[in-house]
């Protein structure tokens, strides 16, 4: 007897729809297409947030507020959740809002460390005066707390070894007091953690950077605006990223990589210490700062066409199992 | 460069092999990261935590004489030296000094904070939107009628229907009520459907993050690796 | 001492008023509203100064405001004219630092006039944080109930919890396993000994095992946690004793599968492949290895009931299994199963807590009906 459709649906070998999904999500990658989203609310909310505090700092140049960017993701979320950090930082850096940044987890250090250092390189961004480093601020939750009266006390020095109470920044920024904006980039529940501690005992605005997978359990928390915003998934990033890149070409112009290439000369004698980042960039570095401009904008036109994919599976097995449902009730 | 990259590109497609079946390749690339984790781990503790949270604090309070902070740091220090007395089992009993320090310390620092966040903050979120203005407001509910569209529509829906979803799922997780009591009755199937549609919108979400997870390495194959590969190939 | 700390406040909040009163007679042209005031419920290391100017821009185009502390100068804030709240935080160094605040305004000259108004305001340390008198009412009535409750347990008190629905699947699932003759699969999450999650599930494995035991049908616990692992062991060999069958029991029914998430999820899997289980409970906390071992269950054409806490794996649990407790359904089953006192207190205070805020929510909306956010605000601040 000839084997019905929809078994033949229902028993389709896993292999065959793994590579399908892998030919989906690698043409528009190939391709180089690129998703242009329409930007939600919550994620609009965190621009503008940020937009608020270099107004402020327009207003108080003596006492100017800054941003806390918490690395609070392991290296295994980090295709979703680094360009947010990267859209973040580029924008915080572009209206020279002061930058402190650290990493919750022990294998994130590192690249905390990188991203940190690598947008701040676009910027002409000095170390110690414009952004600081603090590594692994263990126990984190005893950081967060130690934010609330003085941080230098808490983490005598930043990651480099150089003292705190040395650092420029932290002497005018050391206390929740000067923080404008909590930006906790996270795959697991420590924005729940933020919430709690940070925004309900010291009254702090959070921003949040999720994988797609939590986004969902935090939704309750944009609505009591205990969180001001939240950038879900890859999408969330993408949408951040065009803001950045709106607000780029308004303040630099079309040519980045001009830009880019002009932004140190040979004869500069700019303060920064070559431990923290070597001044130029050759041209892989180039292309690869262009890049990762649009990395969320590249991975959703993939995300897309797999969701797509997604769909029609779970169409045709519904179907498939409606009707064998329908054959055997026959019979 | 090229080098690393090419590690990295061959230990993704490594792990990847693991669709097809178990594999030594996906044995080989599992273990290899797990030792390297347990390396970095060490490094880790030592130069962030030992370095940074003991030896630097009491280095620099002993530079600044700073005698009450110096003597806090050290009775801190042995208090948490105290875990270590559960290696024997003839001491085992010190090390719950510490434990209940930290604990006690824990909840009480928690327990306010995490009812005020979870419970009131949400609670008055179910009662007035984040503007003050009531959820369940009447005059939104004349606009819709005044002047009916989706917009309205939606706008004089969404607070009632969320004021209900959480009664009713409140309703749904009462345990000391006998199942045939006419509220928990009543409350079950829309609890249920609240519920499930919830689940539904994170199952679509977690989807969509295992998917991007995918495509990030798909994207470091293609646009970065690649690239790299074909430039050093080529010039 | 509650009447000196009256006074003491009042004349703090005087001090403002009293510098106000002093200054308002004299501004005939140049002219703000200034409030220095001491901020409230903090450690008195800060003063809240709030200024609006009075001037149109075109008449004074900035403001300065001279802030002097203890009597020293301390720092000069520009303030461009934009007819808008001016809000800005003077911090100090310690608590009862008196704060001076100098306004002078600039005309189309540039040149500086005042100053115009002279405010000063006192920082104080407040001993109680007035915003959380709710949440600390409602902590402290919680945990009373959960003490009282406990109690009560403890003394024998019948405490009542209704059946979960998916507790009645149990007794079938085993039955089903015994008439099939093939085994039963418990799992009882890969988390740590520490997580809620996994101590319920302990609760469940016993009546399960004893059931199990009953019926001698072959059993079989894959653990991923070496603590979890000792604990599993004493928990089936007693349930095996109850239920008089300990010549059954073995110490290969309990078993460390494998430490790695991914590397257990392949143990157990394959394990569940060669013997083929009727019957598989998945209960204590999961990530992402859910879906793929109840998928493999499914394949094999195991009944499925599990229960997680974990809100991001219940979907795939929803989904792929016949029974799924959701959440807090987990802690009460093993409370309704264990019968330990501990759990059904917390249990039943947990039930009037959720009473007590479906009450205080629907006071609250009616108050909110009649305009009122008196008693939200009472209930919930």
């Amino acid at each position: 007897m000839r084997t019905p459709w929809y078994d033949k649906i229902m028993s389709l070998d896993k292999k065959i729809l793994y590579v399908i999904m892998f030919i989906v999500v690698m043409i528009p990658l190939l391709a180089k297409w690129t998703y242009n989203p329409a930007v939600m609310p919550e994620v609009k909310d965190i621009y503008d947030e940020i937009e608020g505090i270099y107004a402020y700092n327009q207003s108080h140049p003596d006492t100017p507020q800054g941003i806390l960017v918490s690395f609070d993701y392991s290296p295994s979320t980090n295709a979703e959740l680094d360009p947010m950090t990267m859209s973040i930082l580029r924008h915080a850096f572009m209206r020279n809002i002061p930058v402190i940044t650290w990493s919750a987890f022990p294998d994130s250090i590192d690249l905390a460390k990188t991203i940190t250092t690598y947008i701040a390189k676009e910027f002409r961004a000095v170390y110690g005066q414009d952004f600081v480093f603090m590594g692994y601020p263990y126990p984190m939750n005893a950081a967060v707390i130690a934010f609330g009266s003085d941080v230098r006390n808490f983490l005598v020095k930043d990651f480099y070894g150089n003292l705190s109470t040395d650092l420029p920044l932290l002497n005018k920024i050391y206390n929740y007091k000067s923080i404008g904006l909590i930006v906790t980039v996270s795959g697991t529940s420590y924005p729940r953690f933020w919430v709690t501690y940070a925004n309900t005992l010291y009254g702090k605005k959070i921003a949040t950077g999720t994988t797609a997978v939590s986004a969902a359990e935090f939704y309750p928390f944009l609505q009591t605006d205990q969180m001001i915003g939240m950038m879900g998934g890859l999408r969330g990033a993408a949408e951040y990223e065009k803001l950045v890149e709106a607000l780029e070409i308004t303040i630099i112009g079309d040519d980045i990589e001009r830009y880019l290439r002009n932004l140190y000369s040979p004869e500069d004698d700019f303060p920064w210490d070559t431990k923290i980042f070597a001044p130029g960039f050759t041209d892989e570095e180039l292309r690869e700062h262009l890049s990762t401009r649009k990395t969320a904008r590249t991975g959703m036109a993939s995300q897309a066409s797999s969701h797509f994919y997604v769909i029609v599976l779970i169409i045709l097995a519904n179907l498939g199992y409606f009707f064998k449902r329908r054959a055997e009730n026959k019979r | 460069m090229l080098i690393w990259y090419t590690i990295a590109v061959l230990l993704s497609l490594a792990i990847f092999s693991f669709l097809w079946k178990d594999n030594p390749l996906y044995k080989f690339a599992e273990h290899l990261f797990v030792g390297t984790m347990v390396g970095y781990q060490v490094v880790v503790v030592f130069s962030q935590i030992i370095m940074r949270k003991i030896v630097d604090p009491i280095s620099v309070a002993l530079d600044n004489r700073q005698i009450l902070t110096l003597i806090s740091l050290v009775i801190a220090t042995l208090i948490g030296l105290l875990f270590l007395a559960r290696f024997s089992r003839k001491v085992e009993w010190v090390s719950r000094y510490p434990i209940s320090i930290t604990v006690g310390f824990w909840s009480g620092y928690a327990i306010v904070a995490s009812f005020k966040t979870n419970i009131l903050t949400q609670i008055r979120g179910t009662v007035v939107d984040d503007l003050g203005q009531p959820l369940l407001n009447g005059h939104l509910i004349g606009d819709f009628f005044k002047n009916p569209s989706l917009k309205t529509l939606d706008l004089a829906t969404a607070g009632p229907l969320l004021v209900f979803g959480v009664i009713v799922v409140l309703v749904y997780f009462f345990f000391s009520v006998k199942h045939d009591h006419p509220m928990v009755k009543f409350a079950n199937k829309p609890a249920l459907f609240y519920l499930m549609i919830g689940f539904g919108a994170s199952f679509g979400y977690t989807f969509m993050g295992r998917i991007s997870l995918f495509i990030g390495r798909m994207n470091f194959i293609f646009n970065e690796w690649w690239p790299l590969l074909k430039q050093t190939i080529g010039g | 001492m509650k009447k000196i700390t009256l006074i003491l406040v009042l004349t703090l909040l005087s001090v403002p008023l009293l510098a106000a009163q002093e200054t308002d007679n004299e501004t005939p042209f140049y002219a703000c509203d200034v409030s220095l005031y001491d901020t409230p419920n903090d450690d008195g290391i800060s003063v809240e100064l709030e200024f609006m100017p009075a001037n149109s821009a075109e008449e004074v185009p900035q403001y300065a405001i001279d802030l002097y502390i203890d009597g020293t100068f301390s720092n000069t804030i520009m303030v461009k004219n934009a007819g808008a709240l001016f809000l800005h935080t003077v911090p100090v160094e310690k608590k009862g630092s008196i704060v001076r605040a100098e306004i002078f305004a600039y005309d189309t000259q540039g040149q500086r006039q005042g100053p115009i108004v002279v405010k000063e305001a006192t920082s104080s340390a407040q001993w109680y944080f007035s915003d959380r008198v709710g949440a600390f009412i409602w902590s402290m009535a919680f945990i009373g109930l959960i003490m009282v409750l406990i109690r009560k347990a403890k003394r024998g008190q019948e405490i009542f919890i209704r059946r979960i629905a998916g507790l009645e699947a149990i007794d079938d699932a085993v039955g089903r396993a015994t008439e099939m003759g093939r085994p039963v699969y418990y799992i009882p999450g890969t988390s740590i000994i520490d997580d809620i999650a996994t101590l319920a599930s302990l609760n469940i494995l016993r009546p399960v095992a004893q059931q199990v035991a009953t019926y001698e049908t072959p059993f079989s616990v894959p653990i991923k946690d070496p603590v979890v692992l000792t604990v599993a062991q004493d928990v089936v060999k007693e349930a095996y004793m109850a239920a008089g069958r300990a010549d059954l029991h073995d110490d290969g029914i309990v078993y460390l599968a494998s430490v790695g998430q991914f590397d257990y999820a392949a143990a157990v899997n394959g394990a569940m492949v060669r013997e083929k289980p009727a019957t598989v409970f998945l209960l204590g906390m999961f990530w992402a290895e859910s879906l793929m071992l109840a998928e493999t269950a499914n394949t094999v054409g195991a009944i499925q009931i599990a229960g997680t806490d974990s809100t991001s794996q219940l979907p795939f649990f929803i989904a792929a299994c016949d029974y799924t407790l959701i959440g807090e359904e987990l802690y009460a089953a093993s409370a309704y199963l264990s019968r330990e006192p501990l759990l059904l207190g917390t249990l039943k205070a947990q039930d009037m807590i959720k009473g007590a805020v479906i009450v205080a929510l629907i006071i609250s909306i009616i108050g909110m009906l009649f305009g009122s956010d008196l008693l939200m605000k009472i209930f919930l601040q």
